[in-house]
């Protein structure tokens, strides 16, 4: 895999050439009164950058110059325009987000096993040495991510990773309609002018809070899964037992989740919570600390399976 | 309030449509509309007096004002039946009718843009893939005529301009109600802890148009335009359903939902 100091090394040297870019299209055509004109002709300088360096050379010219390449999943040869569009794109959007952009950037690249941030993650593709001569299937990723960084194993099984259970979170409520429709009015119910104070957003968030908790126990300690979980072939676990958790240790885990999530005050916490799942041996987030629980590849599937399932919910095409 | 960001529905083929409107609306904004849409920069209280001086002509020249439609005069022919404050000096020898056509490209400011361009991807695109190119973009203009004429319908003596893709993007919400009503949207709903769910879209667009009936009138919004507009996307595509094209896409698309459910991964 690429080295990630040499990419952020050919990072910043791309970023000061489309710096000076930048300030020659303000210099010819920018309106000092037009904030986010500016800016879109600042994003559009460094997307035609990336993108036609990327079409014309495998790469921007300082990445070409330290030996890396952008591939495209499942092909060969230089990436196709619709990738290198892509990639520019979002190499643009977060460029000119200072601070925040760079940041998302820096973080995706340096936090995925394989290097691949969100412009790659987005278009498709991936930051290889020149000397990886072979093109990369998007099935081969699980099994590319696990040689670069080795699965954490604990006495139940393979520990599910964060990017997979983040995902499986959002998929949470899929076929659940009851609980949709009951967000809904929750919604609904504060836009109500008798109701829309900020008294009443706090009631419902609060109301929102008590419903995700009731519904997650049950869910839990009936089933050990929730639907994402089910599709990213992922279970929850007691510590000890190797069971789905009992309905105490299920609602403790529950509440602190619930907590952590929808109280902004405690985000902080829930970033903390977050590292641990990232970082520590077993991947326990406060919540798996509170219930007791492990959060592993489910048993009952074959580990190539499940592997593959982990791997589809990473890319968002699990459904 | 419920942030639509994507919806689960796989497309067979490149919305062009949507994005060339997405790209025309950020382009009029952006180089055609005048600096006080985007908030200036301008601190001298002489230019800025110029500036919001440039910034209401040019509404008043490419926006929908509702009783220059039902009269039929511009406000420079100072109309009878026009009720309430108009601008000292409107601009002359404008177009009504085109005018109609204008005001759905124009926005009042970048959170106004971004927030219909968000809709408009979600869901124009998806009608965009139901419907065909030429289809969806005969039912984007045209829908959002008629949605400016339930504005009108509503306020038709006042002389405040109406400017906004909401209209039309209420068309295609409207649309999607009938064309994909098992579609779900990937939704932020802030007024509930900033949940993010997906959210059957038939939720999602009927909270939409229920809350068009209670936004406050202060808000200026024009929720008879989204209302008026979902409306006439809902009949229009009860009708645009039974060409055989559509028929065939939608058969289509439900036969590999089916091999997409059987598929074990």
């Amino acid at each position: 895999m690429a080295s990630k100091g040499v990419r952020v090394a050919a990072r910043a040297i791309d970023a000061a050439a489309e710096a000076v870019l930048v300030l020659l299209a303000w210099w010819a055509v920018g309106d000092a009164h037009k904030l986010f004109t500016d800016l879109f002709l600042a994003a559009a300088v460094i997307t035609a950058y990336e993108a036609l360096s990327c079409l014309w050379l495998g790469a921007t010219p300082t990445m070409r110059l330290f030996g890396l390449r952008v591939v495209e999943l499942d092909a060969s040869g230089r990436p196709t325009g619709p990738v290198c569009l892509r990639r520019g794109v979002m190499v643009a959007v977060l460029t000119v987000i200072p601070v925040l952009g760079w940041g998302l950037w820096l973080a995706s690249m340096l936090t995925d096993a394989l290097g691949r941030g969100f412009p790659d993650r987005v278009a498709g593709s991936m930051v290889v040495p020149d000397a990886f001569a072979r093109s990369v299937a998007t099935k081969d990723l699980a099994g590319f991510a696990d040689g670069v960084r080795p699965p954490r194993l604990t006495a139940w099984g393979r520990v599910g990773d964060l990017d997979v259970r983040f995902r499986a979170r959002l998929r949470r409520l899929t076929d659940s309609r009851l609980m949709a429709c009951a967000i809904a009015f929750l919604a609904l119910i504060v836009t109500v002018p008798p109701f829309a104070t900020g008294e009443m957003i706090l009631i419902s968030s609060a109301i929102w809070i008590v419903v995700f908790v009731a519904h997650e126990t049950w869910l839990v300690h009936r089933t050990g899964a929730t639907p994402g979980h089910v599709m990213a072939g992922l279970v929850i676990i007691s510590r000890e037992t190797g069971a789905p958790p009992g309905a105490g240790r299920s609602f403790a885990r529950a509440l602190v989740l619930g907590l952590l999530l929808y109280v902004p005050l405690l985000w902080p916490i829930l970033f903390v919570s977050m590292s641990m799942m990232r970082y520590n041996d077993t991947g326990r987030g406060l919540h798996d600390v509170a219930g007791g629980t492990l959060v592993v590849a489910d048993p009952k599937l074959d580990p190539e399976t499940q592997r593959q399932r982990a791997m589809r919910m990473r890319l968002g095409l699990a459904g | 309030m419920a942030l639509p960001l994507r919806d689960d529905e796989r497309t067979r083929r490149v919305p062009w449509i949507t994005i060339a409107l997405i790209a025309i609306n950020v382009l009029v904004f952006l180089f055609v509309q005048p600096a006080g849409f985007q908030g200036g920069g301008i601190s001298n209280r002489q230019d800025q007096y110029w500036q919001a001086q440039e910034q209401e002509e040019f509404a008043y020249r490419w926006g929908a004002v509702s009783c220059e439609i039902t009269t039929g005069k511009t406000l420079a022919q100072h109309p009878s039946g026009c009720r309430g404050e108009r601008p000292d000096s409107p601009p002359a020898g404008k177009s009504i009718s085109l005018a109609l056509l204008t005001a759905m490209f124009l926005h009042g400011s970048i959170a106004h843009l971004a927030g219909n361009m968000l809709y408009l991807w979600v869901f124009g695109s998806a009608v965009e893939d139901r419907l065909g190119r030429l289809n969806y973009l005969g039912l984007y203009l045209l829908g959002g005529m008629v949605a400016t004429l339930g504005y009108v319908a509503f306020n038709a003596r006042s002389p405040v301009p109406l400017i906004g893709a909401s209209g039309a993007i209420a068309v295609a919400m409207g649309a999607y109600l009938v064309l994909l009503p098992r579609g779900r949207i990937l939704t932020v709903i802030s007024t509930a802890a900033f949940q993010v769910v997906y959210v059957p879209a038939i939720v999602v667009l009927l909270l939409f148009f229920v809350t068009q009936l209670f936004t406050d009138p202060l808000d200026q919004v024009a929720t008879e335009a989204h209302a008026a507009g979902m409306i006439a996307g809902f009949i229009a595509a009860l009708v645009f359903r039974q060409i055989p094209a559509v028929r065939r896409r939608a058969k289509t698309d439900a036969a590999d939902a089916e091999l997409r459910a059987g598929t074990a991964f």
